[in-house]
């Protein structure tokens, strides 16, 4: 077998999971250019919220997902229509510097409510796919992070799709492009934002509630783990980028996991590190980043 | 009517001459005596904690305020002036005095390497570089146990030498001499700030935060100056973090190297009016009484963190209601008492 050949597969399996997890971020850029610092606290509160499905009511896993998915969206819809849109309505600039900030603030709040309601404890789950794994010849494939990758393959196309082919996608897209002209076409952007929003908030939802099969779960694991990386991938891969997101989520997974195998866990910080600042001199505007300066 | 407004204007400006310097004297003279009234050495650290804090905001202000630029890396400058010193004393002998120096020139080598990208475009590519490098940083440090022959014990952080009283070693073993040396430096930034202010670099810092375009079409280089401010901010951050080296004798990166204390200092300037000079001077006589009482009252009770969660939530309240800060409020609230109705910009 090549040397290798193992943590290369893991690495692209985790890579769409780091993917799926910025895809919202990403998402929530492009149309509301806003860098939302409550991510990483996002992805926290839907861990959360299936870890209570599932030890308290169900021990069904897909069950505790779906489940999971409403509590987000309505999260994610209070959020933007509640705090950020009556900010915009405020401050008529195209991207305030108070959004980023009430965001920030916002990363805080959630992450000691949670710390208060939850605990600091560092809690695993069984789930029914826990500690699964299929062995091909020598290779040992991982059926938790398996599944995540083919469920962020399925999210990333679905999205594409809705953003490409559907009415509702195609406002979205036009609000992203210029929101005076897309109001003058009759659609309502804080209305499309909130909607946005709520969407991106899904789609981290789904990628935490995977994680847990996995992943410890900690009220700040999504900030100081998941959260961080998140960022990283979505500059990596182009602000606004949707392909943008999966390259880069995969880019950053094998090289966690190629350095690790090969050098070090600090290796693995350090590269991921380099490559993002080269990127940054060579590309700013990331790898599928339009060359627009916005 | 034309002529009432001018009128206003000048009695506007007679007031400010007559009694605007006052209330500036009156806290300048109280702050200076308060050590010869205070002799319990913790509350003296309390008071100095509260500098230190005014004086990092009043930096990260210089580069987050004025040119609107949200930077997460403060803490990474804090840790290098912090580490630097330390290092440089323990394994060359050198004074922290110039090992100061020395971390404030890395610190400008690391604002020139994240800046010079980040710089190019705008808005929350710097932010988001910022945070890239501040977790990073983070992280190795917590991780690195030595490079080469230097110790940095990771995780455990350094301990300095205690050396009793020395000026060439920057300790004391009574807390005024470190009162005094952080005012003084918190007076300079507060000088230096006020300088940037009112110079031609301050009017093209504040149309780059207001406009970039604009001010780009009117001739302005938005990425020279941005950097500059972003330079002098890491520069003296660094000085703080040698500082509090010094104060504590300790330093471990989950303290001094966290992402946490970069966001603190994010909040102080927002509650208290980020672009303006006395806004993290307010902010910070806000937030860290908030913080130490509802710790005190709030912590003990079953639901352990409530006070960071009073916190966050200030935050969110004054950013939804006065996006610049509670500044506007106090100066609204001053010029009502002190000059009947005339509003007068004294909080500047």
């Amino acid at each position: 077998m090549v040397p290798g050949l193992q943590a290369i597969f893991n690495g692209i399996t985790m890579g769409s999971i780091y993917g799926l997890l910025a895809l919202g971020l990403t998402l929530v850029f492009g149309v509301i250019k806003v860098i939302n610092f409550a991510h990483g606290s996002l992805i926290s509160l839907a861990m959360i919220i299936t870890f209570f499905w599932i030890t308290r009511i169900t021990s069904n896993f897909i069950l505790s997902i779906l489940a999971t998915i409403p509590i987000v969206f309505f999260v994610g819809y209070v959020i933007q229509s509640g705090l950020i849109n009556p900010v915009f309505k405020k401050v008529k600039e195209r991207e305030p510097i108070s959004v980023l900030l009430l965001t920030a603030g916002l990363s805080y709040l959630l992450d000691n409510l949670m710390q208060i309601i939850y605990g600091p404890f560092f809690r695993t789950v069984n789930t029914s796919i826990t500690g699964l794994t299929w062995k091909i010849s020598s290779l040992i494939i991982s059926v938790p992070r398996f599944i995540g990758m083919i469920v962020s393959i399925s999210m990333f196309i679905f999205i594409w799709f809705l953003l490409k082919y559907t009415y509702f996608g195609k406002s979205i897209r036009a609000v992203g492009q210029d929101r005076e002209a897309a109001q003058l076409m009759g659609i309502s952007p804080l209305r499309t934002y909130a909607i946005t929003f709520a969407l991106g908030a899904i789609l981290t939802g789904i990628g935490a509630s995977i994680l847990i099969s996995f992943y410890y779960v900690h009220p700040t694991v999504g900030s100081n783990v998941f959260g961080i990386k998140t960022f990283i991938i979505v500059v990596l891969g182009g602000l606004g980028s949707i392909p943008g997101a999966l390259l880069g989520g995969i880019i950053v997974g094998l090289i966690e996991s190629l350095a690790t195998q090969f050098f070090s866990s600090i290796a693995a910080t350090l590269l991921v590190f380099l490559i993002f600042l080269i990127i940054l001199y060579i590309k700013p505007s990331g790898l599928l980043g339009s060359k627009l300066e916005w | 009517m034309q002529i009432f407004k001018q009128n206003k204007l000048m009695n506007n400006e007679a007031n400010k001459a007559n009694y605007s310097y006052l209330p500036l004297i009156v806290i300048g003279v109280t702050v200076l005596i308060i050590p010869l009234f205070i002799t319990n050495p913790a509350i003296m650290h309390l008071f100095i904690l509260v500098f230190w804090f005014a004086y990092l905001s009043s930096c990260w202000n210089i580069v987050g305020g004025f040119s609107g630029q949200l930077s997460f890396a403060h803490a990474v400058f804090t840790a290098l002036g912090a580490y630097t010193s330390s290092v440089f004393f323990i394994y060359y002998g050198i004074s922290p005095w110039l090992g100061m120096l020395i971390g404030g020139l890395f610190a400008v080598g690391v604002s020139i390497l994240i800046g010079l990208p980040t710089f190019r475009l705008r808005g929350a590519y710097f932010a988001l570089a910022t945070i890239a490098v501040g977790s990073t940083f983070q992280t190795l440090l917590t991780m690195v146990d030595k490079i080469g022959n230097v110790r940095l014990w990771g995780a455990q952080g350094l301990i300095l030498p205690i050396k009793g009283d020395s000026w060439s070693a920057f300790q004391f073993r009574s807390k005024i001499p470190y009162y005094y040396i952080m005012l003084i430096m918190l007076v300079g930034i507060i000088f230096i700030s006020c300088l940037i202010k009112e110079s031609k670099m301050g009017y093209y810092l504040r149309a780059i935060a207001q406009d970039e375009d604009a001010s780009k079409a009117l001739g302005v280089n938005p990425a020279k100056y941005k950097l500059l401010a972003f330079i002098i901010s890491g520069f003296f951050a660094a000085l703080g973090g040698t500082f509090y080296a010094q104060l504590q004798l300790y330093i471990e990166p989950s303290d001094i190297a966290s992402l946490q204390l970069a966001i603190q200092l994010i909040l102080i300037s927002i509650i208290g009016g980020k672009g303006s000079l006395t806004g993290p001077l307010i902010g910070t006589l806000i937030y860290v009484p908030l913080s130490e009482l509802t710790r005190m009252y709030l912590s003990s009770s079953p639901i352990a963190g409530i006070d960071m969660v009073v916190l966050g939530a200030t935050v969110v309240i004054v950013i939804l209601f006065q996006p610049m800060g509670v500044r506007v409020f106090l100066n609204k609230w001053i010029s009502n008492i002190f000059f009947k109705q005339r509003e007068i910009e004294i909080l500047s």
